[in-house]
């Protein structure tokens, strides 16, 4: 009897969820076969969860290690200043004021901040006598008691003291000086003499507050950022007398003050217009609550902030109590720090993105050929009746659990690799950062899950795509295909390679437009390039591939050709063979080209990177210190060779040279440009200053010489390109500078590329900040002498450049000298100082970070994925060879055919790496060679626009680190050496008899 | 006559390769009854491996019919081809390799068809069992196939075959990498399932000891069904003059087996190879129906149209009765 297949189909299939349980089965025996393999995917999937994870992990780490290394680098940085003025003091009023702050704060900053502000009442000069002054300095006795040594008798006590002599007795504690001075000891008593002012009766009346010296004391420290800036030293006035500051209690100072207060208002006509002569300032410090900082969370950090810093200022007010309240706050730290975060976080994110591609490369790749070994069983199951859809749950059920595990191990994996990565990177203090992570890891691990799971996402998603291919074939089809491989790949029926190449020529051709000058400003180039550069190299590379894909049998066809001239067989076989199936050779040579791309494009990034920071400094230095006299220097006003005289005695110094510097204005067709000027002197110039073959092909000694000559009325100068364009100069060109009020004229004698610590820009900034628009270098002599002439007063020099020995005792004896004594100096820029901490900057770290993990990757992939290839590939082959040796072919000549194979596809490797690498690093590099400087010569800070500016400005060079490359390429070699050996093992071990016997097909 | 289980009509499969068509099968006729153990038999290249392709739904004929069990395998849907393979035949492939999964045990393999089927658990380990035991192999479930030698491979793979109780089993080759004494063990059970079972088997073999114990074995050439030979219920004591001593592609003795030359139904038959390297045919032959036969007669150079030539006369080469 005939069974129809409508019959039989509708009794025995099973769909849907019901034939779940038989798919796991199917899954589970499958895996059998595959586990392997599977493990090895799997592996690339949680390393891919990992890379996701570990890297934004570890930048939230690093980057908030920075930021909170930059708010706790001064008091001021590190809280939020309150400042009111107390006319008259009310204790309700000022409770009423404090309350609404904290309010306030806690609104805008509530997660940011220690719950209490440290509170300060303090007076100014009150006078104890005809001469001397006591400035009462409140604080809280129970915080103080750990920021001072206590000499004598105690602290004062936190409440006012009433004796039977007077109503209030306010306690103090003043330093072994003010005692001594005053002649005073523990339980002595001083009367205070306060003033009130009356603007009604225009009246002045006298209260006193008598002191009872309680304590001698003296600060632990005299940088005590606890004291925020107040000292407890004798303050000479201008009398005979002196200001003696003297600790009190807040409390009792308030309590206090409030008595005299209402005492004195309560006088007949004193109610109205009565306030303190010298108010008191109350200074309420909201200290940031460091270990709640993170990067994350910066937006929130500074919105809060300028809300506060906009919202308090001069409110909240009780009028008569308390006014003119000021907020202040590190928001212009924050911008800066911000705007350093956007400038790493590119290469980061880009060399981040490029790991992570490179995983999914190599899980797509191991996919296939997990897929591949299982085609034979596929085709059997299929041929027995198996749909599609049941392969290919089958094997989605495998690739799920994969991607499962991967999910819940890789978060996990991540962020003991983000800790262990910052613990290795981060300087021991900076590693209270890693709270972030380790205070909550379950609420860490549970925020990766989204990143986590995009990853096995599109990893699960690549394994589809190929078990998808794979579950067409049946025996038939699998015969077929062994015979002849009749389907073209995707790319190749689509010409995807010709797409990419027109996509990248155009990308390439617009980047050259937008980089060009004018067209873009400072920081949307910044912000924008190095993205846009990445997708164009990106898609020139896939093109690039796809053409050698393309190219590829072609060559081996030839090659075959031409070795079939030649009488060994050892070639001729290896490239037969390539020749035939060259999808494994191509595999293997993807994935290690890749490899090899990546690790040149890592370590050159790294090196250039490197390189960078002294470049910068250098530039921005302009010598080994460079620094700024003080205002009212003495010694500024000798002469020059004093002057240099001066700093050259300093042990250390090798060579001092004296100048000026100035930010000038020009007109330039009716528009002010602003010009930094230089005037150096010329003889001492050259021996101290920094100066490359960047800033000029010509020498220094041969350009300053320039300036010597004479032209006319006019002062000789160096112009750099930005001025040069801008004004529009050829040599000879006459042009004005306007230096405050002096306008001083100038003639170009020279051009020059850059004129070091002059961070100029040909285009605009792209922010409202100021950045000049080019620089000019001239003889100081002969500014001096212009300026003289046209406004009659001497040239003061503002600024010292040093050039020094390296050793740490020249060092250590040029740093003292400059920050002490009459060779001291502000704003003092040291090189190697600058140099030293830009190295361990965390913005940098971040991305050494990823950089380690980027080639350490690259490399581990390399390894894998070469020796599972290789040794799947000669599993596959063992026949092959077995018949070879049956033929007559010996061992070594078997061994030969395999190294032919292996040495032409790792050579076509390595040199298409070595060729993608460099290519990658030309295109890329530039656009992501970063610096996170924050100081600049003539400024201590720079501003936003100079900030972007000074991305480009001395030129990013390039450095292929030749020693490491090669270190790196060493490493590979002796992978493919091993993976030969394994090759040559597998094929060689077991015994042609047995290799013939047991084959499979 | 039975309704037949397989039947072909001017089955024809054209491959593409490349810019060239290969016409593997050219019109093929062929019918296999219920219960009929047949082998096919043919050179390399003559399309035996075409037509189990197509009968066991792997391939897709070109034009022609091909109808198993009452399913017509040229309008069958992809979903319909899949129950086809699974419930409609069995295959057993030459390679041990090809038919079982060499990871599994003997009695997974044999679950693994009924698996697909969505059988339960109970029922796909009691019909393993069964089957083992049928084969030969009870108690041997848990071995793996490299724990088993090339014999009893091919005994499992027959179990695995009969998973989903087929109608037909299709074996190409079979016992092609076994010793002689293991392949007749191996058609001997395969004689057994026919008898117990019912079963339709159809090989492909070129083995002539095996093929002289099939019930029909149906020779293929240049893509047609060629010749039939059946086993005769008594041994000649003479084979005539005019007879080929033995069948003309496996060499079947004559005296145990008659071969006939295969007509389709608009009377299309291929004369025996021998026949047209003897006789000069030149591509044409003129037909004689005399009372009880067909006679064909080369046309000679000479012939003039009415039977008179000038050369000698030249017998007849065959008849039709």
């Amino acid at each position: 009897m005939s069974r129809s297949i409508s019959q039989v189909s509708r009794g025995a299939a099973r769909t849907g969820l019901a034939a779940f349980p038989s798919m796991v089965t199917l899954a589970l025996w499958q895996l059998r076969q595959t586990w392997r393999l599977l493990l090895i995917v799997g592996a690339g999937m949680i390393a891919a969860v990992i890379l996701v994870c570990a890297v934004p992990l570890y930048s939230q780490v690093v980057m908030s290690a920075g930021l909170r290394d930059a708010l706790n680098a001064s008091p001021i940085a590190s809280a939020i200043t309150v400042t009111s003025s107390a006319p008259l003091v009310s204790q309700q009023a000022i409770r009423q004021v404090q309350q609404q702050l904290n309010q306030e704060m806690q609104s805008n900053l509530g997660q940011f901040i220690n719950g209490a502000p440290q509170v300060s009442v303090q007076s100014q000069g009150i006078s104890i006598n005809t001469f001397d002054q006591v400035q009462l300095i409140g604080a809280s006795i129970p915080q103080v008691r750990s920021h001072v040594r206590l000499l004598q008798g105690q602290l004062p006590l936190n409440s006012a003291v009433e004796t039977s002599s007077c109503a209030c007795l306010l306690e103090i504690a003043i330093t072994p000086q003010a005692a001594q001075n005053l002649h005073v000891q523990i339980g002595s008593q001083l009367s205070a003499h306060l003033l009130f002012d009356n603007s009604v009766l225009l009246t002045q009346v006298s209260a006193t507050l008598p002191l009872q010296v309680v304590g001698i004391f003296e600060p632990i420290s005299q940088n005590d950022p606890y004291w925020y800036g107040a000292s407890f030293a004798r303050q000479p006035l201008d009398v005979k007398g002196s200001l003696y500051p003297s600790l009190v209690s807040n409390q009792a100072f308030i309590t206090i003050f409030d008595q005299i207060s209402r005492q004195v208002i309560s006088k007949p006509g004193l109610a109205r217009g009565t306030t303190l002569a010298e108010p008191l300032t109350l200074s309420e410090y909201y200290t940031f609550d460091i270990s709640h900082i993170d990067i994350n969370r910066l937006d929130d950090l500074a919105n809060g902030l300028n809300n506060i810093l906009a919202g308090v200022s001069n409110k909240p007010v009780i009028p008569g109590y308390v006014e003119k309240t000021q907020a202040n706050g590190p928001s212009d730290l924050l911008d800066s720090y911000s705007n350093r975060v956007d400038v790493v976080r590119i290469p980061v994110q880009s060399v981040a993105y490029l790991i992570v591609g490179l995983v999914l490369f190599f899980v797509s790749l191991m996919t296939d050929l997990l897929v591949e070994r299982q085609s034979g069983a596929i085709a059997m199951l299929r041929s027995r009746g198996a749909s599609r859809r049941q392969i290919f749950s089958a094997l989605v059920i495998q690739s799920t659990g994969a991607g499962i595990i991967a999910l819940l191990v890789g978060p996990l994996l991540a962020i003991l690799s983000a800790v262990l990565l910052a613990r290795v990177t981060l300087a021991v203090a900076d590693q209270g950062a890693l709270n972030l992570i380790t205070a909550d890891p379950v609420q860490v691990a549970s925020g990766l899950y989204l990143s986590a799971l995009i990853a096995v996402g599109v990893a699960v998603l690549a394994m589809i795509v190929a078990i998808y291919r794979a579950t067409r074939l049946d025996v038939l089809a699998l015969r077929r295909e062994a015979a002849r491989i009749s389907n073209r790949p995707l790319w190749l029926r689509m010409g995807i390679d010709v797409l990419a190449g027109v996509v990248a020529l155009t990308g390439y051709a617009f980047s050259v437009y937008i980089t060009s000058p004018g067209v873009l400003d400072d920081r949307t180039r910044v912000l924008i390039l190095p993205p846009m550069t990445l997708v164009g190299a990106a898609f020139l590379l896939l093109g690039c591939t796809l053409l050698f894909l393309r190219v590829f049998p072609f060559i081996l066809n030839f090659a075959a050709n031409q070795a079939a001239r030649s009488r060994s067989a050892t070639p001729v076989l290896a490239l037969a063979q390539m020749a035939r199936a060259p999808r494994q050779s191509l595999r293997v040579i993807l994935l290690l080209a890749l490899a090899v791309a990546f690790a040149i494009f890592t370590l050159s990034f790294n090196a250039s990177q490197a390189n960078r920071i002294p470049q910068v400094v250098n530039y921005q230095v302009g010598a080994d210190f460079n620094g700024t006299y003080p205002s009212n220097d003495r010694l500024a006003t000798q002469s020059l060779a004093q002057q240099t005289a001066a700093f050259t005695h300093i042990p250390g110094v090798t060579a001092a040279s004296i100048g000026y510097e100035s930010s000038t204005r020009a007109s330039e067709s009716g528009v002010n440009l602003s010009m930094e000027l230089r005037a150096v002197d010329i003889h001492t110039f050259a021996s101290t200053a920094i100066w490359t073959t960047q800033d000029s092909s010509q020498s220094l000694p041969s350009l300053l010489a320039l300036l010597k000559a004479p032209f006319s009325q006019n002062v000789p100068a160096i112009v750099d390109t930005a001025a040069w364009n801008n004004l529009h100069l050829s040599i000879g060109s006459p042009f004005t500078l306007t230096d405050y009020s002096n306008t001083i004229n100038f003639v170009a004698v020279a051009r020059v590329n850059y004129i070091p610590t002059v961070d100029d820009s040909v285009q605009t900034s792209g922010t409202n900040d100021y950045v000049p628009f080019g620089g000019v270098l001239v003889d100081y002599q002969a500014y001096a002498a212009a300026t003289e002439s046209a406004s009659g007063s001497n040239l003061i020099p503002t600024t010292v450049w040093l050039r020094t020995a390296g050793d740490p005792a020249s060092l250590a004896s040029v740093r003292h000298a400059l920050s002490t004594g009459n060779t001291a100096l502000t704003s003092v820029n040291d090189r190697r100082a600058i140099t030293a901490a830009l190295l361990n900057d965390p913005l940098y770290l971040v991305l050494i970070g990823v950089l380690i993990i980027g080639s350490l990757t690259a490399l581990v992939l390399a390894f894998i994925g070469n020796l599972t290839v290789s040794w799947l590939s000669a599993r596959s082959r063992q026949t092959n060879f077995a018949v070879m040796r049956a033929l007559g072919s010996t061992p070594p000549q078997i061994a030969g055919v395999l190294t032919w194979e292996q040495s032409l596809v790792y050579a076509t490797a390595i040199g298409l790496g070595i060729a993608f690498g460099v290519l990658l690093s030309f295109l890329v590099l530039p656009a992501f060679v970063f610096t996170t400087v924050t100081t600049s010569g003539s400024v201590n800070q720079f501003s936003t626009g100079e900030f972007y500016a000074v991305q480009n400005v001395p030129p990013i060079q390039m450095i292929i680190p030749g020693l490491l490359i090669s270190i790196a390429l060493g490493i590979l070699v002796a992978i493919c050496l091993l993976a030969v050996g394994l090759m040559v093992r597998v094929v060689s071990r077991p015994s042609v008899s047995m290799t013939l016997r047991v084959s499979e097909d | 006559m039975p309704e037949p289980i397989v039947l072909c009509e001017n089955l024809v499969k054209i491959y593409k390769v490349a810019d060239l068509e290969v016409v593997a099968l050219q019109g093929l006729d062929l019918e296999v009854v219920p219960g009929e153990m047949m082998a096919i038999v043919g050179a390399s290249g003559s399309g035996k491996s075409t037509l189990l392709n197509i009968l066991s739904g792997l391939d897709v004929p070109s034009a022609g019919r091909a109808i198993v069990d009452g399913n017509d395998l040229t309008h069958m849907t992809e979903a319909q081809r899949i129950v086809y393979r699974r419930y409609v035949v069995g295959h057993i492939w030459q390679q041990s390799g090809r038919n079982l999964m060499p990871e599994l045990s003997a009695a997974a393999n044999i679950e693994l068809p009924q698996l697909l089927g969505g059988a339960s658990g109970g029922k796909r380990t009691r019909k393993a069992e069964e089957l083992l035991e049928l084969v030969g192999l009870a108690g041997m479930g848990k071995k793996r196939p490299d724990q088993l030698s090339g014999g009893e491979q091919q005994r499992v793979a027959i179990a695995v075959a009969l998973a989903n109780d087929p109608m037909l089993l299709l074996a190409d080759e079979p016992t092609g990498e076994l010793d002689s004494v293991t392949a007749g063990e191996i058609f001997a059970l395969l004689r057994s399932l026919n008898e117990k079972l019912g079963l339709t088997i159809l090989t492909v073999t070129h083995d002539v000891a095996i093929a002289a114990v099939m019930d029909r074995t149906i020779a293929i050439r240049d893509g047609r069904t060629s010749t039939e030979t059946v086993r005769r219920e008594a041994p000649l004591e003479a084979v005539s003059e005019y007879v080929p001593g033995a069948s003309a592609i496996i060499g079947l003795p004559s005296e145990t087996h008659r071969e006939s030359v295969l007509i389709d139904r608009v009377g299309r038959l291929q004369l025996p190879k021998e026949a047209i390297e003897t006789i000069p045919f030149n591509g044409r032959a003129e037909v004689r129906i005399v009372d009880d036969h067909v006679e064909l007669w080369p046309i000679a150079i000479e012939t003039n149209g009415n039977n008179k030539s000038t050369g000698d006369t030249i017998r007849p080469t065959g008849s039709i009765s």
